[in-house]
């Protein structure tokens, strides 16, 4: 069961519309190491953790992406709020419009739509754990990518902000991990 | 509803005199203060990690609504922050006493929020003439 709490986990407030940004900073909602990937990820991943310290961390990082999912699109709407076709078309973004006009939709930077290979889920807790440390760093790697490519302020906090979120995640998934690789846990 | 803010105190990579790849320094005790570890987006410090010689952005409340809802934020966060921690370490007393304490305030501040701007969750008791769930504007709505 879920509830949604009506605000962002960390506040967006973004003035200036950047449409070439946007084509970027998608992929973070809609690419490989996006934050969709991550949320159905670990809420996937999560029956079969051997114990309820793993089920109870899946769930919980897996709840707080789908958060995290919420602040993209918001960055992401704020971006090309009120873009005319012609200002789209000029960014790259004429197929963008076709298909969405200025919806947000869950693409990488090149257009790829979101895939749900962007994930494993192999049933393996030691393997399972691999995957979602790997991840938060890929997470990581391109949201330092992403802040290198802009200098307005309102779109670098909440990235600085993702970013260090991925340093956490990584950090509660590897205890996690040593936990299960020193006691030589099965999975259930 | 999410404009009331501005961010402040950047520095940005160009800036000469600052190392790029410097590490930030961070206090001595482990554990932030909920409004600095909300900030930084990681109440550890020992586990903070800074890009090049950006600062976390300094969230500053320009009203009264924006000062509340910075109040749930912080408080959920630095609640959420050691639910993490004690997903994976459950007996760890102090950080137990220290979760019920956040959460607590966390709560309190919901209520404070909820009473003057409107609901944060559907369970929210509704006004009666108009749905208080529909009628307040969604996070991310700029005014």
């Amino acid at each position: 069961m879920w509830k949604y709490e009506k605000r962002l986990q960390y506040p967006v407030s973004i003035k200036k519309k950047n449409l070439a940004f946007a084509k970027q900073l998608v992929t973070q909602y809609g690419g490989f190491a996006g934050e969709l990937g991550a949320a159905l990820r670990y809420l996937n991943q999560r029956y079969t953790m051997p114990d309820n310290r793993g089920k109870a961390l899946l769930t919980d990082i897996g709840t707080e992406e789908l958060a995290h999912v919420e602040i993209l699109s918001t960055m992401l709407y704020q971006l090309m709020k009120d873009a005319t076709p012609e200002e789209m078309k000029a960014a790259g973004l004429a197929s963008h419009y076709a298909e969405h006009r200025n919806a947000v939709y869950p693409l990488d930077a090149s257009g790829v739509p979101f895939t749900v290979t962007y994930f494993a889920t192999t049933g393996d807790p030691l393997a399972d754990l691999s995957e979602d440390m790997a991840a938060e760093e890929k997470a990581r790697a391109v949201y330092e990518s992403l802040i290198d490519l802009t200098d307005d302020p309102d779109i670098i906090g909440p990235l600085l902000w993702l970013r260090q979120r991925e340093i956490v995640h990584f950090e509660r998934f590897k205890e996690l991990y040593n936990e299960y690789k020193n006691k030589q846990i099965q999975p259930r | 509803m999410n404009n009331n803010f501005s961010y402040d105190s950047y520095r940005y990579p160009n800036m000469p005199m600052l190392n790029q790849n410097q590490v930030l320094p961070v206090p001595n005790n482990d554990l932030a203060e909920p409004y600095q570890g909300f900030l930084q987006g990681n109440l550890f410090n020992n586990i903070f990690q800074g890009y090049k010689n950006y600062r976390p952005a300094k969230i500053v409340p320009n009203n009264e609504q924006a000062e509340l809802l910075l109040n749930v934020d912080q408080l959920s966060f630095a609640a959420h922050e050691l639910n993490l921690y004690l997903d994976v370490h459950p007996t760890d007393q102090p950080m137990i006493q220290l979760f019920n304490k956040y959460q607590a305030m966390a709560q309190d501040a919901i209520q404070k929020y909820e009473s003057k701007y409107g609901p944060l969750s559907v369970s929210f008791p509704s006004e009666a003439n108009h749905f208080s769930w529909e009628a307040y504007a969604w996070p991310w709505e700029v005014d």
